[in-house]
């Protein structure tokens, strides 16, 4: 298996820039997530590094291969990459077992391979069955079986799991990580769903104007985003406005007192970090609408200031519309300059 | 062009001749009212097979397309048969909409089963009659879709030979025809050949003006009701089985009792002969068509070029040629610059190319695009070359249409006439212009064994590939307005 690694990627479609000096690593056996609102690339790198979209400058390569350089592209059938494209893709007039084993050459040991395959998920049974005769997961499954069978060097996922259910994609999530991780394969996923990116990659790479703008593992991006876009890509945030002293304390509509001046700026806390508790005496917040999703309840709260924040609490909820509540902010102060 | 031979003069001097003018109004005047008249057939079929409650609607419907797989020089010659001294102007204009209001009904149908019940039921709580909602919730929706197909039934009336020539109506296909064959004024004809032409054109131009505007936006989630009409539908009905039984029973009755009258007297083997040239024609014809097809089909739906789709469309205008046009311009080229094709069925298998490739190439590229870009793209990274995914991929899922867009060549050009006659080699007969000869002189006894192998060899399955999904469940699942 392969890392990847791209550098200074361009692509253009006439006079959009859709990838701007894109640089990104994927580093070998780890599963990486390009995570980005629709329209912002991401599905373009992916098409890139299969080798369906020419690039206008910067160099893919896989391990020490040079896979593209400016003008000189290596053909997509010679990357020996495994492609799995939204919804499967599979050949309809061809049976599992034939999918499976489209892209070996026809011998003893490929129906080992194909066999090898179809265990691997799950489909043992069903190798005589057509395409249209499956399921929306099943489907899914032949397709990564038919793209890991030639051992490709890196798998490519395309928004892999959007045109599935939310149970179904859950679990689909676990298995296809399990079966990555044990295929030991190098793998780059791309997807709108901050969901899934923080729970199956290694590293999330969250994507802005055609460019990657960190990567770090799930944690980092969500605890530590470089920006205020990001921040919002990884999960829900408030963006609430904040001053910073020249001692370097920050202070929020939520902090007890204000300082007399500082740096303008605005802080991002996430709706689990904010801490509420029911107070007569030393309330900050009201309590002005409760959204409740069984779990766990937002409870939207109005500051003196007018500034409106939310609370992630778990159920059963305490609080009722109109209490009076002090609101604290636990987490790490995350402090962004206005530009 | 065979008109520049005399000079441009010669050219406006004929069409500025008292001859040229009339023939100019009959042909626009035909073809006006033919889609007029196939526009009110059309749609007025639609609205009670798909808004009513009219009895036997689903046999009605099944049977719907049937008259286009029919030569309309067929329902000429059955009409002929019963009274030899019919001719003219309307009943030309009778038969053709007769044979073309499926043009009109199959995609007005179409889009009546496709518009939501819930605008309807939202019209209705709004205040709407039945009536009203008719007017003003389904007819503006499927308006253009209609106009489209009368222009189509218009195009049809321009460019048909043989229903005008045999009602003796002097429209541009049959002076053409005339002149050519009267063999010293064939610039004449060629003149004429290129007036056709423009106003072909120019329908075209006008058709693909209304689909361009077609809405586009009507979802298919619950289709809508049905109207209950109480007594009338006894009358819809009736309206709805005449204009099938002048369309459908009447030619199919005088083929088979005129055939049943000539008897014994059948030959056979001749009819046999006739049949098997037809078919090799045809097949030559389809099989050109389908060559000439598939690389630019290919092209265009894999590879975006200008070129490629400049090619397309050139390609794709050619279903206005009319076949006498087509006839004269390869007579004029073959008798010049291909003496060794001319006189052969090579140059008469090309002709029918020639006429029917926008079919072939419609399939063709329908077909193709089918197949979603992902599987080439899939069959790209598992090591396949784009030749490779062509053999493994595309063509074993596009082959069904492709073989479809085939055969639908193949019906059509057993039917063609006028280019058939011009270009068959002497000697060389067909099913058709025995027909054509028979009826020509008024032997329309002889005629009928012709007109029925005809039908049957190529009409029966031209309907199985012509039926539209209409009978699909969608038409099935009917839900009941009051």
């Amino acid at each position: 298996m392969t890392d990847i690694k791209i550098d200074g990627l361009s692509v253009s479609f006439g006079e959009a820039k859709v990838l701007d000096e894109l640089s990104l690593f994927v580093p070998s056996q780890s599963l990486v997530a390009v995570l980005g609102p629709s329209g912002c690339g991401k599905s373009t790198l992916l098409r890139a590094i299969a080798g369906f979209v020419a690039p206008k400058s910067g160099t893919i390569r896989f391990g020490t291969t040079l896979m593209s350089v400016s003008s000189v592209q290596v053909p997509p059938e010679r990357r020996n990459v495994g492609y799995v494209p939204q919804e499967g893709a599979l050949f309809p007039h061809l049976t599992v077992r034939k999918n499976v084993g489209f892209g070996l050459a026809r011998s003893k040991t490929s129906e080992k391979r194909i066999d090898e395959m179809l265990k691997l998920v799950g489909l043992s049974e069903l190798g005589d069955r057509f395409p249209h005769q499956l399921s929306g997961g099943q489907q899914f499954r032949v397709a990564i079986a038919r793209a890991l069978a030639p051992a490709p060097n890196v798998m490519l996922l395309d928004e892999p799991f959007s045109a599935l259910d939310a149970q179904l994609r859950e679990e689909l999530r676990q298995e296809i990580k399990r079966i990555l991780k044990e295929t030991k394969t190098t793998t780059l996923l791309v997807t709108h769903d901050r969901e899934e990116a923080l729970v199956m990659a290694d590293l999330v790479a969250p994507m802005k104007n055609g460019k990657i703008v960190q990567l770090g593992t799930p944690e980092e991006v969500y605890n530590n985003p470089v920006g205020i876009e990001t921040a919002v890509s990884t999960g829900d945030a408030l963006m609430v406005p904040a001053i910073k002293t020249k001692s370097g304390r920050v202070y929020t509509p939520l902090s007890s007192t204000q300082p007399a001046s500082g740096q303008l700026g605005t802080v991002i806390i996430r709706p689990e970090e904010i801490e509420i508790t029911l107070s007569k005496t030393k309330a900050n917040a009201k309590v002005s609408e409760i959204e409740y999703f069984g779990h766990d309840a937002l409870i939207h709260l109005e500051l003196p200031d007018s500034t409106k924040v939310s609370a992630r609490v778990t159920a059963p909820v305490a609080v009722k519309i109109g209490d009076r509540v002090t609101a604290k902010q636990t987490g790490p102060v995350r402090f962004f300059n206005k530009d | 062009m065979r008109a520049s031979e005399n000079g441009w003069e010669a050219f406006f001097n004929i069409l500025s001749r008292p001859r040229t003018i009339n023939t100019l109004i009959t042909s626009l005047a035909l073809s006006l009212v033919v889609a007029a008249g196939s526009l009110f057939l059309g749609v007025s079929i639609a609205l009670i097979l798909g808004k009513t409650n009219t009895p036997l609607r689903r046999l009605l419907l099944i049977l719907m397309p049937l008259p286009l797989a029919i030569p309309s020089y067929v329902i000429a010659y059955s009409y002929l048969a019963i009274n030899p001294f019919l001719n003219g102007f309307w009943i030309s204009a009778l038969i053709l909409s007769l044979a073309t209001f499926p043009f009109v009904a199959i995609p007005t149908y179409a889009l009546i089963r496709r518009i939501n019940l819930n605008q309807e039921e939202v019209a209705r709580t709004l205040g709407l009659s039945p009536l009203s909602v008719l007017t003003k919730i389904i007819w503006p929706q499927v308006r253009v879709a209609s106009f489209a197909g009368a222009l189509l039934s218009a195009l049809y009336a321009l460019s048909e030979f043989g229903t005008v020539a045999f009602m003796r109506l002097d429209t541009f296909t049959r002076v053409i025809y005339t002149m050519y064959r009267a063999t010293f004024d064939r610039s004449g004809a060629a003149s004429l050949g290129l007036m056709l032409l423009m106003v072909s054109l120019f329908v075209v131009f006008l058709e693909k003006r209304f689909r361009g505007t077609a809405n586009p936006s009507i979802t298919i989630s619950r289709s809508g009701g049905i109207f209950k009409i109480g007594l009338w539908k006894y009358l819809t009905l009736s309206f709805v089985l005449t204009i099938y039984f002048l369309t459908l029973v009447l030619p199919a009755y005088v083929l088979i009792t005129r055939t049943l009258q000539v008897g014994t007297n059948i030959n056979f083997s001749n009819i046999f002969s006739l049949t098997l040239n037809t078919a090799l024609v045809a097949f030559l014809g389809a099989t050109i068509a389908l060559l000439l097809a598939i690389p630019v089909g290919v092209l265009g739906a894999r590879f975006n070029s200008k070129f490629a789709s400049l090619l397309e469309k050139s390609l794709l205008i050619t279903h206005a040629l009319p076949g006498v046009v087509v006839g004269l311009a390869l007579v004029a080229l073959g008798a010049r610059y291909l003496p060794s094709l001319y006189q052969t069925i090579y140059l008469l298998a090309f002709a029918y190319a020639l006429l029917f490739i926008a079919n072939s190439l419609g399939t063709v590229r329908s077909s193709l695009e089918k197949i979603p870009l992902k599987l080439d793209e899939v069959s790209r990274s598992l090591g396949q070359t784009f030749g490779q995914t062509f053999k493994r991929v595309i063509l074993p899922i596009a082959s069904p249409g492709i073989l479809s867009g085939w055969l639908l060549v193949f019906v059509t050009a057993m039917k063609e006439l006028p280019a058939t006659l011009m270009l068959k080699p002497t000697g060389f007969e067909t099913l058709s212009t025995s027909l054509w000869t028979a009826t020509s002189i008024s032997q329309f006894a002889e005629a009928a064994p012709f007109a029925l192998a005809l039908v049957l060899i190529a009409s029966v399955p031209s309907y199985f590939l012509n039926r539209p999904n209409l009978a699909e469940k969608d038409a099935m699942r009917e839900n009941t307005l009051i």
